[in-house]
C-alpha cells in the first residue's frame, strides 16, 4: 500500500490534537507542484487583494502540461481555484515551465501572463483572463506586430519570425505601453535586447484588452530620442521621461517629464528637468493627490550633465499640479542642514558611509518623510551598513534625522554607488506601504550577508538567508520613526517575508519539504 | 515558561472560586494518577491487539497493521503524556456515574475492558480510539443539554469499541489496499505516462469513499447497538437518543456574540477608550469564494452520515414513540455545563489558542465584569497575546478573518490586532493580578 493512502487510513482514524495554527500551507491547498506566487493588487494597484499560486499537474501529452492555480484571499483563505492546460517547452534536454510575469486585477477579472524562462518570445507575454466570479479561464492570447493572437497550437505551429513581438511595458493597472523602435535597416528584432538599442521613434498606449488607444509619433530629424525611457502611470496620468538630444535642443531642456491623460493620450503639462543651477539625477518621481513629486539628488552644474559621485550636495524636491498644470514649489535640502543632528559632510559623508535615499513619502500635512541606506564604494568591494531616516517639515526643513545601526553587507567582487545598487536590488531595505494616513512601515534585512555579486543577481544559486534572520521594520507613526529587530526563527528552514494586505507582512517559512505562509501584523 | 504561565499553572492547581457553587478548574497538572492507571490499561489493551495482529495470515497486512498500531499507541501515549486526557474533579464523575449506569443496566454485556475519558480538543467531539478507549472531548460535555443526551451518545461511542470498529476498519483498509486488485492497479499507473496523478487521485478517492460508505454501515450498527444499551439504561427517556442526535446538528452554531456596546461596556471605567474601528472586520463580498473548489474536498470524509438520516433511521427501526415525554431534574447538570464554560477557557489557554480562550472569556466576561477567574483568564490571554505579537508569531495562537467565521467573531479578530503596542499594553494592565 503507498504511503499516501496509508496517511489517509491514519488521518482517517487517529485523532490527533495540536496547536490550531492559522497558517496556510502551499501544499494543502494543490495536490499538485507548487511552481510559483504572485501578489494580487487590488484595482487601485497599491493594496493589496490576494494571492495568486501556480501549480503543476499531469503531463497531458509529449508537450502538453496542466496546470492549476490557486487563488487566496488577503487574510489567506482560499477563494477559489482551476486548472488549465497550457503548450510547454520539452526539448530534448530540458523542460521549460511557466513563470507568472505578469498580473492585474481588473473589476473582477485576472489576467495573468505568463513566460518560459524566455524560451520562446511571443511579444512580452503570454495572457490568460480569469473570471474571478466563477473561476473559468480562457484560452492563451498574445500580441504581435499589432495582431491579437488566440493559443491555437502555439508552440508546436508557431512560426516567430513571420510577425513582429511586441514588447509591452505595463502601466498601472490600466494597460501596457509599445516603444517604438528604428529599424535601423533591420526588418524584425528577434530579442528584447536588440529591440533596446534600436533609436525610440515614438510609444503607444494599448489597453488591457491589447487594443491599441493612442499612440505618439516624434519626428526623428528634430526629436532624437535617447536609448533610455522611464514611465509610470496611475489611473488618470500617464508620466514618460523623455530625452531628447536634436539640434533643435541645443542650449535648451532636452530632458522632460511627459504628462499625459492615460484615457485619451492627450497632453496634459510638460515639465522640464534642467535648469542649469544643479545638475540633477533623479531619485524618485510619483503621483499623489494630483500632483507630481520629483525628487532628484543633485550635483553642482555641469554643462555635459556629467556627475561626480562622491560629490552630491543634497536633494531637490519639486511639486507639479497637474490638473491645473502649474509649477507649486521647488525646496532643496542640503547634506550640512543635517549638521545639528549628525557630523556630515558638505557631499553627504558620515564616518566614511555615503546616503543613498530610497523612499520618499508625503504626509496629509505635506511632510516629507524620507529612508535611505549607507553604502560604501572601496576600489573592490562595495559595503551596505545602517538606515537612516529624515523628517522634513512642509518647507521641507529637517525635523529629524536618525540613524539605525544595522549589520552589513559585503559584497566582494563589486563595486557600485547607489543608484546602481538600487537598480541591481542590492540594498537591505525591501519595500515600504502606507498603513493608514501618516503611518508608513518600511521593512528590511538586518544580518551580516557577505556575497558575491552573482550570488545576489541569482540568488538560487545561494542560499541567501541564515538561519536566524533578523527582519528590520521601521514604523513612522504619531510624528516619529520607530524601528524593531524581529528575530525570524524557524527549525523548518527559512523565512522569508513578503507584501501582504496594509498594516501587514507575510512570513513564508520555507523547508525541503514544505512551503507554509503565514499573516502577521506589524506590532508597533 | 515565563514566570506570569509558571503562576498560572500554580493558580490552576490551587485554584478554587465560589461562582454560584464552589467549581474545581480544570487541573492540567495533577493527574499522575490518572496517567499512570490508563497507561496500564492501554498498554495491556495494546498487547491483546498485538497477539490479534500477529494471528493474521497475510504479511503485507500483518506488518502494515503492526506499523500503524505502533503509530497509534506512541499518538496515544505522548497525548497522555501532554496531558490531553485528564481526569476532572467534577466532570469526571459525572462521567463515570453515566458509565456505570450503563454497565449496571446492560448485566449481560462486559464493560470492564472500556474507558471511557475526558480529552482536552476544540471540536465538540466523541470518539472510540479503539483499544478500549472512548474519550470525551470537554466541549461536548458543555454542548449536550443534559446527562440522558451524553449517555446516549457514551453509549454510541461504546457500541463502536463493543464491535470492534476501529481495528476492523482498519484491518478492512489494509487488506483492500494489498489486494491484488489495488496491487494491479497500482503497477497500471506506473505504466501510465501521461494524467498519472489524475488517475491516482480517483483510485485513492474510490478507496476512501469506498471506506466512507463502510464506515456508515458502522455509524448505523452503532446507533442500534447504542440505542440499545441506552433503552436499556433509560427506559422511560429513549426519545432523548433522537434528540442527542438532532442536537448535533446545531452545536457549531455560535450561540452568544459579543457587539460594539460590549467592547465599550467591557472598557467602561478604564483608561482605555475603546474606538469603534478597532472593529471593523474585511469587507468579504469583495470575493466571490469558490464553493465547489474542483479540488477533492477533504470535509467529505466524515465519518458520521447525515444527522436526518441517522434520527429517522432510530425511529423508524426502534419506534421510538414520540409522545412518551417525562420530566426529569437536569439542574445538577445545567449547572456543570454553566461552570465548565470556565474549563473551557482553561483548556483553550492550554492548548495555546489564546485567541479563542480570550474571545469566550469576554463573552462571559460582559456579564460578569467582577469575576476573577474571567480577570484572570483576560490577563493571561492578553499577556501570551502580547507575547505572540511582538515575535511575529500571532497566527499560532489567533486565527486570521475568514468568511466561514461569525460577523461577531471576525470583530473580535480585527479587535486584536488592531490594537497598538502601547493600548494592548494599557488593556493589560487594567486586569494585572
Amino acid at each position: 500500500m503507498s504511503i499516501k493512502i496509508k496517511k489517509i487510513i491514519l488521518f482517517f482514524f487517529l485523532t490527533s490534537f495540536g496547536l490550531q495554527a492559522q497558517i496556510q500551507k502551499i501544499s494543502d491547498l494543490s495536490n499538485n507542484q507548487f511552481l510559483d506566487s504572485k501578489i494580487i493588487y487590488d484595482n487601485n494597484g497599491e493594496d493589496v487583494w490576494g494571492y495568486f499560486l501556480l501549480y503543476k499537474g499531469d503531463k497531458k501529452s509529449k508537450s502538453i502540461q496542466e496546470y492549476q492555480f490557486v487563488i487566496l484571499d488577503k487574510n489567506l483563505n482560499k477563494v477559489g481555484s482551476n486548472k488549465f492546460q497550457q503548450e510547454f517547452s520539452n526539448h530534448w534536454f530540458t523542460e521549460a515551465f511557466p513563470n507568472i510575469d505578469y498580473l492585474n486585477k481588473n473589476e473582477n477579472e485576472l489576467i495573468f501572463g505568463i513566460d518560459f524562462d524566455n524560451r520562446y518570445d511571443f511579444g512580452s507575454f503570454l495572457f490568460r483572463k480569469i473570471d474571478l466570479k466563477t473561476f473559468e479561464i480562457s484560452s492563451a492570447y498574445f500580441s504581435r506586430n499589432e495582431q491579437l493572437i488566440q493559443d491555437n497550437g502555439l508552440i508546436q505551429n508557431f512560426d516567430e519570425k513571420k510577425l513582429l513581438p511586441d514588447f509591452f511595458v505595463p502601466v498601472a493597472n490600466k494597460g501596457f505601453i509599445k516603444y517604438e523602435r528604428e529599424y535601423k535597416g533591420k526588418n524584425e528584432f528577434s530579442s528584447l535586447s536588440e529591440f533596446r538599442k534600436a533609436d525610440f521613434k515614438g510609444y503607444s498606449f494599448y489597453d488591457l484588452n491589447l487594443k491599441k488607444k493612442w499612440e505618439v509619433k516624434y519626428k526623428l530629424t528634430e526629436d532624437s530620442g535617447e536609448n533610455c525611457y522611464s514611465e509610470f502611470a496611475n489611473d488618470k496620468y500617464f508620466v514618460v521621461r523623455k530625452n531628447f538630444y536634436g539640434k533643435v535642443y541645443k542650449g535648451k531642456n532636452k530632458y522632460f517629464y511627459e504628462v499625459k491623460d492615460i484615457s485619451t493620450g492627450q497632453d496634459i503639462i510638460s515639465i522640464p528637468i534642467e535648469d542649469f543651477k544643479y545638475t540633477y539625477v533623479n531619485n524618485k518621481v510619483f503621483i499623489q493627490d494630483n500632483k507630481i513629486y520629483i525628487f532628484d539628488r543633485i550635483y553642482e552644474f555641469d554643462k555635459k550633465n556629467e556627475i561626480y559621485q562622491k560629490k552630491c550636495l543634497g536633494i531637490s524636491k519639486r511639486v507639479y499640479d497637474i490638473d491645473k498644470k502649474t509649477f507649486l514649489e521647488q525646496k532643496f535640502m542640503f547634506w550640512t542642514d543635517l549638521a545639528k543632528f549628525h557630523k556630515i559632510s558638505k557631499y553627504g559623508e558620515i564616518k566614511g558611509i555615503f546616503i543613498h535615499l530610497l523612499d520618499f513619502k508625503i504626509t496629509s500635512e505635506g511632510k516629507t518623510m524620507i529612508v535611505g541606506e549607507g553604502y560604501f564604494t572601496g576600489q573592490q568591494s562595495t559595503i551596505i551598513k545602517n538606515l537612516y531616516t529624515f523628517g522634513l517639515d512642509s518647507e521641507f526643513k529637517v525635523e529629524s534625522f536618525g540613524e539605525i545601526e544595522t549589520q552589513k553587507t559585503t559584497y566582494s567582487d563589486y563595486v557600485a554607488y547607489g543608484d546602481k545598487l538600487e537598480a541591481n536590488n542590492l540594498f537591505d531595505f525591501m519595500y515600504s506601504q502606507k498603513i493608514r494616513s501618516d503611518e508608513f512601515v518600511y521593512f528590511y534585512s538586518d544580518n551580516e550577508v557577505k556575497r558575491g555579486f552573482l550570488d545576489s543577481v541569482l540568488p538560487e544559486l545561494s542560499e541567501l538567508l541564515p538561519d536566524n534572520w533578523v527582519l528590520g521594520i521601521v514604523v513612522y507613526s504619531d510624528g516619529e520613526f520607530k524601528h524593531q529587530k524581529i528575530k525570524l526563527k524557524t527549525n523548518k528552514g527559512k523565512i522569508y517575508p513578503l507584501k501582504a494586505k496594509k498594516g501587514f507582512i507575510i512570513l513564508q517559512e520555507v523547508s525541503k519539504t514544505d512551503n507554509e505562509i503565514r499573516l502577521e501584523k506589524i506590532d508597533y | 515558561m515565563c514566570k506570569k504561565c509558571s503562576f498560572l499553572v500554580a493558580f490552576l492547581l490551587f485554584f478554587k472560586f465560589n461562582y454560584s457553587q464552589e467549581h474545581v478548574l480544570l487541573d492540567t497538572i495533577n493527574n499522575e494518577v490518572f496517567k499512570n492507571e490508563i497507561e496500564q490499561f492501554y498498554l495491556v489493551q495494546s498487547k491483546k491487539t498485538e497477539a490479534i495482529i500477529s494471528q493474521l495470515e497475510n504479511y503485507k497486512v500483518k506488518e502494515e497493521m503492526k506499523e500503524i498500531f505502533a503509530n497509534k499507541k506512541a499518538n496515544f501515549l505522548q497525548d497522555l503524556k501532554n496531558r490531553k486526557y485528564l481526569y476532572h474533579k467534577e466532570i469526571s464523575p459525572v462521567i463515570e456515574k453515566i458509565f456505570d449506569d450503563i454497565k449496571a443496566k446492560n448485566p449481560n454485556e462486559n464493560f470492564n475492558e472500556i474507558k471511557i475519558i475526558l480529552a482536552l480538543g476544540e471540536e465538540i467531539n466523541a470518539y472510540n480510539y479503539g483499544e478500549g478507549i472512548v474519550a470525551i472531548n470537554l466541549p461536548l460535555i458543555i454542548n449536550v443539554n443534559d446527562e440522558l443526551e451524553l449517555s446516549f451518545i457514551i453509549c454510541h461511542e461504546i457500541a463502536h469499541q463493543k464491535l470492534n470498529h476501529v481495528f476492523s476498519s482498519i484491518q478492512s483498509q489494509s487488506q483492500k489496499g494489498n489486494s491484488s486488485e489495488m496491487i494491479e492497479k497500482a503497477k497500471e499507473l506506473k505504466k501510465v505516462k501521461y494524467n498519472r496523478s489524475g488517475l491516482a487521485k480517483n483510485e485513492v478517492k474510490n478507496f476512501v469513499y469506498g471506506a466512507r460508505r463502510f464506515s456508515r454501515e458502522k455509524e448505523q450498527q452503532a446507533d442500534s447497538l447504542g440505542f440499545v444499551y441506552f433503552r436499556n439504561t433509560n427506559p422511560k427517556f429513549v426519545l432523548k437518543s433522537v434528540e442527542a442526535l438532532a442536537n448535533l446538528k446545531y452545536v457549531d452554531k455560535e450561540k452568544d456574540s459579543l457587539t460594539s456596546k460590549d467592547y465599550h461596556e467591557i472598557f467602561e471605567n478604564s483608561k482605555v477608550v475603546f474606538q469603534e474601528e478597532w472593529i471593523e472586520t474585511e469587507d468579504f463580498q469583495d470575493y466571490y469564494y469558490q464553493t465547489n473548489t474542483g479540488i477533492w474536498n477533504i470535509d467529505s470524509l466524515r465519518t458520521h452520515p447525515d444527522i436526518d438520516l441517522r434520527v429517522k433511521y432510530l425511529k423508524n427501526t426502534f419506534k421510538i414513540d414520540e409522545s412518551q415525554i417525562y420530566e426529569f431534574n437536569k439542574l445538577n447538570y445545567i449547572s456543570l455545563k454553566s461552570k465548565s464554560k470556565y474549563d473551557e477557557i482553561v483548556m483553550l489557554f492550554y492548548l495555546k489558542e489564546y485567541g479563542k480562550s480570550l474571545y469566550k472569556t469576554m463573552i462571559l466576561l460582559k456579564d460578569d465584569k467582577e469575576n476573577p477567574i474571567l480577570k484572570k483568564m483576560m490577563y493571561d490571554n492578553l499577556f501570551m497575546i502580547s507575547e505572540y505579537k511582538s515575535q511575529y508569531k500571532l497566527n499560532q495562537c489567533l486565527e486570521t478573518e475568514s468568511p466561514y467565521n461569525s460577523k461577531s467573531y471576525n470583530a473580535f479578530l480585527s479587535f486584536i490586532r488592531n490594537l497598538r503596542k502601547a493600548t494592548l499594553s494599557q488593556i493589560i494592565s487594567i486586569y494585572e493580578y
